[in-house]
């Protein structure tokens, strides 16, 4: 049996122009690396290849949409610069080993961000760009909305009350944090909305906390500030409430933050950033 | 599931819908009064469960997916499967309806709906993939007819004998893409009214409508422009001949300024449906 050959060798002749251009140069020698029938390798070598090509620039076509979709500001800013990255990513992959799509459009950007760390031809904010508009694609597509859990829905989050200090707080699955040189979130909108921003954009750091899932609220992304960066990374489910007060206080050489960090580590839980995924009952 | 039609029988009139797409919808929300019934794209809501389950208590909710690949030989993909089944109970709605085409092969993803081989061989993997499909999903499989640029030669039987046989076979059901049938007849210069009766009818359960454009000479299956009048004329062929239960009209790109021309298409089509009809039920060859 040899079906799956078959099918394997025509989905490769739709999305490689090299295979292509190999079977119309010499189809036995093509072929030869699929285990065939005699029918089954005439029938491949008759597809009509006008009609081929159509259809092989239109799966081009289809990707190049998606991902332009997915980095409209990054396209905006660098089109050409970027769109020729694209074209040695879709030779380098022509087609996308995996079934989510989704993941196909991380690769290219995990791609372009590595090109773009060449700054002497690259603006130094073009990865932080790309990266931060991966990581949204990602977060609207890779994962689910993390579940309730212990989290109270998002309609509630002001009433979430503070948690006690023996609690453990723990991100999310699916929540992840980012720390950018730029402010990423100024810069796409200005670019989005068909603006422009300069070569030399100020350094503004910036710590984004990326929430799976889609949100009716529209609040896919949260900037925080830097102290709450600092407990956002401490809540790994090992540490409580209390010591991850004592922990800040410390980096930050405050006086007491109990409250503070008890009211940030509740509305996070509201937003559903975390949850409390378990309580140290007290000897 | 038995491979009788009888669980086809059992589906219900739902009316004239859209097929919801998130760029317009606000806009469907707002004109529920005119839309009887929805159609999302499965893969769109694997990650949007609660969102689904807003739009299923405001419409019957049908999901169709784009990436099951049922014309692929060897093993289906079973994670995928899963989150496919998550959706579908959601919905609760009384199929599932998906293509018949192949969009996956060992380690690639074709990316878009590409034509199934008409074989014996083929027709035996596809007919596996229906049973267990429908086993794991627990309702019928309704399978659409796609647009093609070019179809594997040699061939040993019609698209139309395979969709007989398969029905025969599975007791799947049709879901006749009476604008695809439109493309195909354009860009391989077949009769469409030809087609249509060669196609086993008895099976249909819902039709999808939309519109298409013409580049170089090529009739592409856009689902970007309005229903176009060739398609509208096939309509009442198919009126003619079969009752339809479902009606959903596909717009994917170049969205109006406002709704009002899909859902006077919307209205038409339901209108069409409902009709006092009394046509000849097209019985299995």
């Amino acid at each position: 049996m040899s079906l799956v050959e078959m099918q394997s060798c025509l989905a490769r002749l739709y999305v490689s122009n090299t295979f292509r251009a190999l079977v119309r140069g010499d189809a036995q020698a093509a072929l030869a690396g699929y285990a065939l029938t005699g029918e089954e390798a005439a029938a491949i070598e008759a597809v009509d290849p006008n009609m081929l090509d159509v259809f092989a620039a239109m799966l081009v076509g289809k990707r190049r949409k998606r991902f332009e979709r997915a980095y409209a500001a990054s396209f905006a800013q660098h089109g050409a610069a970027l769109h020729a990255v694209l074209r040695r990513f879709l030779e380098i992959h022509p087609a996308s080993p995996a079934t989510k799509s989704h993941l196909d459009t991380l690769a290219f950007g995990r791609f372009a961000e590595e090109t773009f760390a060449d700054h002497e031809r690259y603006v130094d904010w073009a990865g932080d760009l790309i990266r931060f508009e991966r990581l949204c694609c990602d977060a609207t597509f890779g994962q689910p909305a993390a579940g309730t859990g212990d989290a109270p829905a998002e309609d509630t989050a002001e009433d979430t009350p503070p948690p006690a200090l023996a609690d453990l707080p723990a991100l999310l699955p699916g929540v992840v944090i980012d720390d950018y040189r730029y402010d990423v979130v100024a810069l796409e909108a200005a670019l989005r909305a068909g603006g422009t921003v300069p070569d030399d954009a100020a350094v503004a750091r910036t710590t984004i906390v990326f929430r799976p899932g889609r949100h009716e609220d529209g609040q896919q992304i949260l900037r925080v500030n830097g102290a709450t960066a600092l407990v956002l990374r401490r809540c790994h489910g090992e540490l409580t409430v209390g010591e991850i007060v004592t922990a800040v206080q410390s980096e930050l050489r405050a006086p007491d933050l109990t409250d503070p960090i008890r009211d940030a580590i509740g509305r996070l839980q509201g937003l559903r950033v975390l949850s409390i995924t378990a309580r140290r009952t007290r000897p | 599931m038995t491979s009788s039609t009888q669980f086809l029988d059992a589906i219900p009139y739902l009316g004239s819908g859209l097929g919801y797409r998130r760029e317009i919808g606000s806009w469907i929300l707002d004109a529920g009064d005119r839309v009887d019934v929805l159609e999302v794209v499965t893969e769109q809501f694997m990650q949007a469960e609660d969102e689904l389950a807003a739009l299923v208590d405001r419409f019957p909710v049908i999901p169709h997916g784009v990436g099951l690949s049922i014309g692929t030989a060897g093993p289906l993909d079973w994670e995928y499967l899963r989150s496919v089944k998550r959706v579908s109970d959601i919905t609760g709605a009384p199929y599932y309806s998906e293509h018949l085409a192949v969009t996956r092969a060992p380690g690639i993803d074709i990316g878009h709906l590409s034509p199934v081989w008409f074989t014996n061989e083929v027709l035996r993997a596809v007919i596996d993939n229906v049973h267990a499909v429908q086993d794991f999903l627990g309702k019928p499989l309704v399978l659409e007819n796609i647009s093609y640029l070019f179809d594997i030669p040699n061939a040993t039987m019609t698209q139309a004998e395979f969709f007989h046989r398969l029905v025969d076979a599975t007791g799947c059901g049709l879901l006749l893409d009476v604008a695809n049938v439109n493309v195909n007849a354009q860009n391989h210069r077949f009769d469409p009214v030809e087609f249509l009766d060669s196609m086993p009818l008895h099976a249909v359960v819902q039709i999808h409508m939309a519109g298409g454009f013409w580049s170089d000479g090529i009739y592409f299956d856009g689902h970007s422009e309005p229903v176009d009048e060739a398609t509208w004329q096939l309509l009442d062929v198919l009126l003619e001949r079969v009752p339809i239960r479902i009606s959903i009209v596909e717009r994917d790109a170049n969205f109006p300024d406002e709704l009002t021309p899909l859902l006077d298409d919307v209205d038409r089509i339901r209108r069409a449906i409902s009709a006092d009809r009394a046509p000849v039920m097209a019985r299995p060859r």
